[in-house]
């Protein structure tokens, strides 16, 4: 039998991420919706290098608004599924405002590769990205693609399987939001740690600790029915 | 802590280091120039010129649709029509008649209705309309859109499902999930079904816009206008909860790929053909039913008072009604087999499509309500639908015989 991983793309909305998608699974895809939700759920199969892998497109974030459900479906998805590789799709021509969504993923502690995907539009405005040092200054692998003429899939994927297998390490860029939220994101945390066994079970303490002081509705309401 | 709360400060840190990153990595190759997309940008959002480009973009897009949405629809209808009469007669031989009636008539008429509609008229929008969203046009129509969105209370991207509306009533229900909160999902989803479809345009222009003159037709679809907008900004005021401001990037222009364009008009057509298709037959099959059983005699009996009473139509005018509920444009091929159309007035014309064009979403946009909002709501729509019809076709009538009488 086939090796088998499960593999979550995230990103912002119109970053290319379903042509990515498209590329990937081909017509091997069921597109449905998120249990309960209306928000669109797409779903796809490759083969690659021996392994069978599951591809699950999250909806893709339009806004930076605290509530939008597509942030926090693909957010619990990262938490509860726990996919074994998530490929963040951004947008080279606008990397400020995708890198903002890369660092909220990275709190989730999650085993991320950077898809830095629409390089060619990029260098039609004039820029140039990095990719060797956006790695290094993330932790995280970061390969460059043209979703449209599927240049730089093939290596997005051995990426995918190398980090799988072990072969390439991470080392997640750790947020620090200075020493006085830094205080209360422990003290949280402590308490988090402390009381909320099965609340640790699925999301990392410290992403609990900061949610709760960015005072999110959702995960609130997920502790208080604890 | 600074006299900031802590999560402006979270999300500002996130924003400088999201920003000394970004920094970091991007090298400006050559002073970036006013490219083509640029351009393009400048004239498609503009304050006067991007309106231009929009009614042209919208115009036209309506008109390669239903010119030859209607040319496929024709000749298709009168090629399955031929296939279910060859059905009907070799069933006859070793069926009794009222079986094969019932089949014939419901189950077949029922899958040739979804597919007289879906392939010419439901495909062609989609194809057209992947190829607005890939290119990026879509962002900038909702863009301009916002103004005049916020006066009913929703914001520019409810002018896609409004837009997507004027195809079919089905994917623009299910496109309604691009707002954000449930609220302004369901605000979008209700003006929706006002919006006169493929279908409802068919009745319009088949006969208000043949008989009676394009002016009235055109003016049946301001008046449908101010109907969307008067409704949005009730149910706007009416439903509890706070409006939500817009926030969408513009992504630049870029060519839309064959093949992704594909993959979206097939993933929707499959969908609409799965919760379309079961209920246009299944409807079709039971109205058939009723009339076969001689029920629907009773029910066109009961409906006179208020179709020829209230409304001024010929009595027979409340099967093509109740008909059409299956698909709009079945109300007036019934109509045109019920009454000489030419006897009809003037006044009746309009009455009768303004009613086509308002009372009820057709079967298949109540189980897309039904999917996205629940049956409750989706009830909801469907009595306010029927009520405001009768309501405004009834004033219509009194209104229209003083003004033009016959």
């Amino acid at each position: 039998m086939a090796k088998q991983l499960r593999i979550a793309l995230a990103g912002n909305a119109n970053v290319g991420k379903s042509v990515i998608f498209n590329q990937l699974t081909g017509l091997n895809q069921i597109v449905g919706n998120w249990p309960g939700k209306t928000v669109e759920r797409a779903e796809g199969t490759l083969h690659f290098k021996g392994y069978k892998i599951r591809i699950i497109d999250l909806p893709g974030i339009y806004s930076l608004s605290t509530f939008s459900m597509e942030e926090i479906v693909s957010r619990d998805y990262i938490a509860v599924e726990k996919p074994d590789i998530i490929v963040n799709v951004i947008d080279a021509s606008a990397l400020e405002r995708n890198l903002y969504f890369t660092i909220q993923l990275l709190e989730l502690e999650a085993p991320i590769i950077v898809d830095l995907n629409q390089i060619d539009l990029a260098a039609k405005k004039g820029i140039r990205i990095d990719a060797e040092k956006l790695s290094k200054a993330l932790g995280v692998p970061v390969i460059p693609t043209v979703a449209i003429t599927g240049s730089g899939i093939a290596e997005l994927l051995s990426t995918v399987i190398a980090v799988a297998q072990g072969e390439k390490k991470l080392e997640p860029l750790k947020v620090s939001y200075g020493r006085e939220i830094e205080e209360r994101v422990r003290a949280i945390e402590k308490i988090v740690n402390a009381k909320l066994p099965q609340i640790c079970k699925v999301y990392p303490a410290r992403w609990v600790a900061i949610k709760l002081l960015e005072r999110d509705a959702d995960v609130a309401g997920k502790l208080k029915q604890l | 802590m600074h006299g900031e709360s802590s999560p402006v400060i979270i999300a500002s840190e996130r924003y400088s280091l999201a920003s000394k990153i970004a920094k970091d990595v991007t090298v400006i190759e050559v002073p970036p120039r006013i490219s083509m997309e640029q351009k393009l940008d400048a004239v498609t959002t503009h304050k006067i010129f991007g309106y231009l480009v929009l009614a042209g973009v919208l115009a036209s897009m309506f008109a390669l649709i239903f010119a030859g949405g209607s040319l496929i629809s024709a000749s298709l209808e009168s090629l399955l029509l031929n296939f279910s009469l060859w059905v009907e007669q070799l069933l006859s031989l070793f069926l009794p008649q009222v079986v094969v009636n019932i089949f014939s008539k419901g189950v077949l008429g029922g899958i040739i209705a979804g597919i007289t509609i879906a392939l010419p008229y439901i495909v062609p929008f989609y194809i057209l309309l992947a190829l607005l969203e890939d290119s990026g046009y879509l962002p900038r129509a909702a863009f301009l859109m916002d103004n005049l969105m916020h006066k009913m209370g929703l914001h520019g991207k409810a002018f896609i499902p409004l837009m997507l509306g004027y195809g079919c009533n089905v994917p623009a229900c299910i496109g309604c999930r691009i707002m954000e909160t449930e609220r302004e999902r369901f605000i979008a989803a209700f003006v929706v079904t006002l919006i006169p479809c493929a279908a409802r345009t068919v009745v319009i222009l088949g006969l208000v816009g043949r008989y009676v003159g394009l002016q009235a037709a055109l003016a049946l679809y301001a008046f449908d206008l101010i109907l969307v907008f008067t409704m949005g900004r009730i149910a706007f005021k009416a439903l509890p909860g706070e409006p939500v401001g817009l926030i969408m990037e513009m992504p630049l222009y870029k060519k839309p790929s064959i093949k992704n364009i594909a993959l979206k008009t097939w993933s929707r057509t499959r969908d609409f053909v799965y919760i379309a298709f079961p209920i246009i037959v299944a409807g079709s099959t039971l109205l058939v039913a009723l009339e076969m059983s001689g029920f629907m005699d009773y029910i066109v009996w009961g409906s006179s008072p208020l179709i020829a009473g209230w409304l001024g139509l010929p009595v027979e005018a409340g099967i093509p009604l109740i008909f059409g509920v299956l698909r709009k444009e079945l109300t007036l091929i019934l109509l045109s087999e019920l009454v000489p159309i030419q006897s009809l007035t003037a006044v009746q014309m309009i009455v009768f499509s303004i009613v086509t064009m308002i009372y009820i979403p057709c079967v298949a946009t109540i189980a897309a309500l039904n999917r996205e909002f629940g049956w409750k709501k989706a009830l909801a729509v469907t009595l306010i639908d029927v009520s405001l019809a009768l309501l405004i076709g009834g004033l219509a009538y009194r209104i229209l015989s003083l003004a033009m009488p016959t």
